[in-house]
């Protein structure tokens, strides 16, 4: 009988270091999927953030006077830069898309400009760049997910506690600036 | 016969109430805004593409777009889901039309983007697309367009095919079903061998006599080996046959039909979703190279 407890817990202690080299594999694999899917957000804002200068070069040929709004412009540029975790980049960048969203305003005073082949290419990429965003963002937040689900069922969470890891990863959120549209003040 | 013909139409009707759309070759015209001979010269035109370069260009059209969907979001789920352009290479471009939305989408692969860059795709739906769309000419439009995309993507990843030193499939499948028939003999004789050689075992070096009922289980298991070698190798067999298919049906995508021998050519075309009526309409689709988009490209409308 003696034998026969200490077999089975013998076997049950096996079974859960088993059980706990798969959940570590699982959770570093499923880890990594959501760092790489971050990188590919960020990747595509720095696509962006490349862009602007381009727009800021078009927009001064025509209306020099916007000086307060350029320096605006850069000044969302190097925060983004600067920005190291994901919210603070996720701040930035929805800075970056009011920033952009004043610069095309400015842009609808001049015939001149929307009419131009190079602010036409260049709306193209815009338009291109930010549905990327759209499309990188939707894939991070599907591997948040699949992290999120994963460490929160019932003995994972456990493993997640004991190796470390994090307990929750955030969700991309459109921030209550990002929703509304561009306001402008004369 | 006809009853079977009857079943098959329901079903391939029906079929597509059921499941998410599915190509049908690299044009797949489901608004119907071509007549029959466009349709085969584009399609024509995309698979030769497809032949030479390896780029695989898709033109879609569709009625109208799902609720609460975006042209961008229909067209990147289209992409992935169809897996445009070769594995790696991502060197796909879908050409979306939505008739009653009056859009144009043009996505691109990951592979491309560097050379059909997003403004490049926008001026080819503005200049050369949507003039043409507007007068309802909608054959010179897609046919202008591939033929601008084409020339602007062959540069770069031209994929050479070495036609020759493809293999007949008659030959692979040939020495495949030897290989089964021989290794079932050979396990056979093994099993026998394995028999045998308990039998000889038992007789020599134990003292059980022959005649006793100690003898007898020794005697039915040792029958039962080559059948546990059949046993092990019939799913071994099986996994390898499944395998091996896929692999071939990879390397050789839509071209896997042509290289059946001409014995085995009328079963498979049974079994596959072949559909022999219905004028040029060919559900012999192998499918595209498993490539991917991250939402390059452009969106305009006429």
């Amino acid at each position: 009988m003696k034998k026969l407890r200490k077999f089975v817990v013998l076997a049950v202690l096996f079974i859960i270091f088993i059980y706990s080299i798969f959940q570590y594999n699982k959770l570093v694999s499923l880890d990594q999927k959501v760092k790489v899917a971050w990188a590919q957000v960020e990747n595509v804002y720095q696509r962006r953030n490349d862009l602007i200068p381009n727009l800021v070069e078009i927009v001064k040929g025509y209306a020099k006077h916007e000086k307060e709004l350029f320096i605006q412009v850069t000044e969302a540029r190097t925060k983004w830069q600067n920005a190291k975790s994901v919210s603070e980049k996720e701040i930035a960048a929805s800075e970056i898309d009011r920033v952009i969203g004043r610069l095309l305003f400015v842009v609808e005073n001049y015939p001149q400009i929307k009419a131009s082949t190079n602010f036409l290419s260049l709306q193209d990429e815009l338009a291109g760049t930010e549905n990327r965003i759209a499309v990188e963002r939707r894939r991070y937040n599907l591997a948040v997910e699949q992290y999120n689900r994963n460490a929160k069922l019932f003995p994972n969470f456990i493993f997640v506690r004991i190796f470390g890891f994090d307990s929750e990863k955030n969700y991309f959120q459109a921030t209550e600036q990002s929703q509304k549209p561009p306001q402008i003040k004369f | 016969m006809f009853k079977m013909k009857k079943i098959k139409l329901f079903l391939i009707i029906f079929s597509f109430l059921f499941i998410a759309l599915k190509p049908i070759g690299y044009l797949n015209d489901f608004a119907n805004l071509l007549t029959q001979n466009q349709k085969q010269e584009i399609e024509k035109k995309l698979r030769e593409i497809e032949e030479k370069t390896g780029n695989e260009i898709v033109v879609l059209t569709i009625k109208s777009l799902e609720r609460e969907k975006t042209i961008e979001e229909y067209a990147n789920e289209i992409f992935n889901s169809w897996k445009i352009g070769k594995k790696g290479k991502d060197n796909g471009v879908l050409i979306l039309i939505v008739l009653n939305e009056r859009k144009i989408r043009i996505e691109v692969g990951y592979g491309l983007e560097g050379l059909l860059t997003d403004s490049i795709c926008g001026k080819i739906i503005r200049d050369i697309m949507a003039p043409n769309f507007k007068e309802n000419d909608f054959y010179n439009g897609i046919n202008k367009a591939i033929g601008v995309i084409y020339e602007i993507i062959k540069g770069k990843d031209v994929e050479i095919k070495e036609e020759k030193n493809i293999p007949p499939i008659g030959f692979f499948l040939y020495w495949y079903f030897m290989c089964i028939l021989f290794g079932y003999f050979f396990a056979g004789l093994l099993g026998l061998s394995l028999e045998l050689f308990i039998i000889l075992f038992l007789q020599i070096f134990t003292f059980i006599n022959r005649n006793t009922y100690l003898y007898q289980p020794y005697i039915l298991f040792s029958l039962f080996i080559p059948f546990f070698f059949l046993f092990i190798l019939l799913p071994i067999s099986y996994y390898i046959s499944v395998r091996f298919e896929r692999k071939l049906k990879k390397y050789y995508g839509k071209k896997w039909k042509k290289h059946i021998p001409f014995y085995l050519r009328n079963h498979i075309n049974f079994t596959s979703s072949k559909i022999g009526y219905g004028g040029g309409f060919s559900g012999s689709f192998g499918g595209f190279g498993g490539g991917a988009s991250g939402g390059g490209g452009a969106t305009g409308r006429w």
